[in-house]
């Protein structure tokens, strides 16, 4: 038995991490007129969802798009190793110059993970960085 | 014409267990993880539909909700609430009733029961809060 079409599965994980929205060109008063609270001194931090959706074609043995075991483990090792727990600003590859905004985050996760989703028929979907209940950034990767 | 979208929200029971007979144990615990072990589990399952279609110009509906309840009733809840997927999907080579595969087969209850010009447009189901699946049909 085969499965017509492609189904599209969507895991979610969480991160805890620290940041701070800051442009070292501007001046404070700049800063803290574009960025508001989130320009304050010491960083804040946030409980971040991640979702992740991939799209394929039902393996005819498995009944899997494909296996959850795999995507932990990419999520783990490229997400939340990297951001859980961080200071985002300070300690995370990539965010030395780079605002730390969800829309920035959500750019950088899909290209992390990515490379280790697309293999064969299955392909990264679609990226949803939840900052709080009140505001997420999705992102579908670069148009065609 | 106006499309609109209607998403309607169910929900069932069922247990199911993935495990493939014509492969050794090793194989399936590496596959299937927990979700190969003996007794099999369970899952409440949120289903949510999605139909498509032109509100109706007397009704002012794409679809009367109570007639989407009524077919998801006959055509999905009953047959499978608190039932075993595995006796309701399983046969011969096919695959374990996974989310996958039982998102296929609500499909195929349900496609050709809506009436046009109404139709389904998408099925998601929530296996547990991490683990959501979408199905927009055959491509």
């Amino acid at each position: 038995m085969s499965i017509p079409g492609t189904v599209e599965i969507t895991r979610k994980v969480r991160f805890c991490a620290a940041h701070r929205y800051h442009r070292e060109d501007w001046t404070a008063e700049k800063n803290r007129e574009v960025f508001g609270a989130c320009n304050n001194p010491h960083g804040h931090g946030h409980n971040y969802e991640l979702e992740v959706t991939l799209r394929g074609p039902v393996d005819p043995i498995t009944g899997m798009v494909i296996n959850l075991r795999r995507v932990d483990e990419i999520l783990q090792e490229q997400v939340v190793s990297r951001f859980d727990h961080r200071n985002i600003n300070k300690e995370v590859e990539g965010f030395e110059s780079v605002v730390p905004t969800t829309e920035n985050l959500a750019i950088h996760i899909w290209k992390l993970i990515e490379p280790g989703f697309n293999r064969e028929a299955v392909r990264l979907s679609r990226v949803r960085l939840r900052e709080d209940a009140f505001l997420y950034a999705e992102y579908c990767g670069e148009e065609d | 014409m106006n499309t609109v979208y209607i998403g309607r929200l169910y929900r069932f029971n069922a247990g199911h267990r993935l495990y493939r007979p014509d492969r050794d144990a090793e194989w399936n615990l590496k596959v299937f993880g927990k979700c190969s072990y003996e007794g099999g589990h369970g899952h409440n399952y949120d289903l949510e539909v999605v139909i498509r279609g032109n509100p109706d110009p007397v009704t002012g509906q794409v679809i009367s909700p109570e007639l989407l309840d009524s077919i998801v009733r006959d055509k999905v809840i009953e047959p499978i609430d608190h039932r075993n997927l595995n006796e309701i999907l399983e046969s011969g080579s096919a695959p374990p009733p996974t989310t996958e595969v039982l998102i296929a087969d609500i499909w195929s209850r349900l496609a050709d029961s809506i009436p046009p010009p109404a139709s389904l447009q998408l099925l998601r189901i929530l296996e547990t809060e991490k683990n959501l699946f979408e199905y927009s049909g055959p491509a």
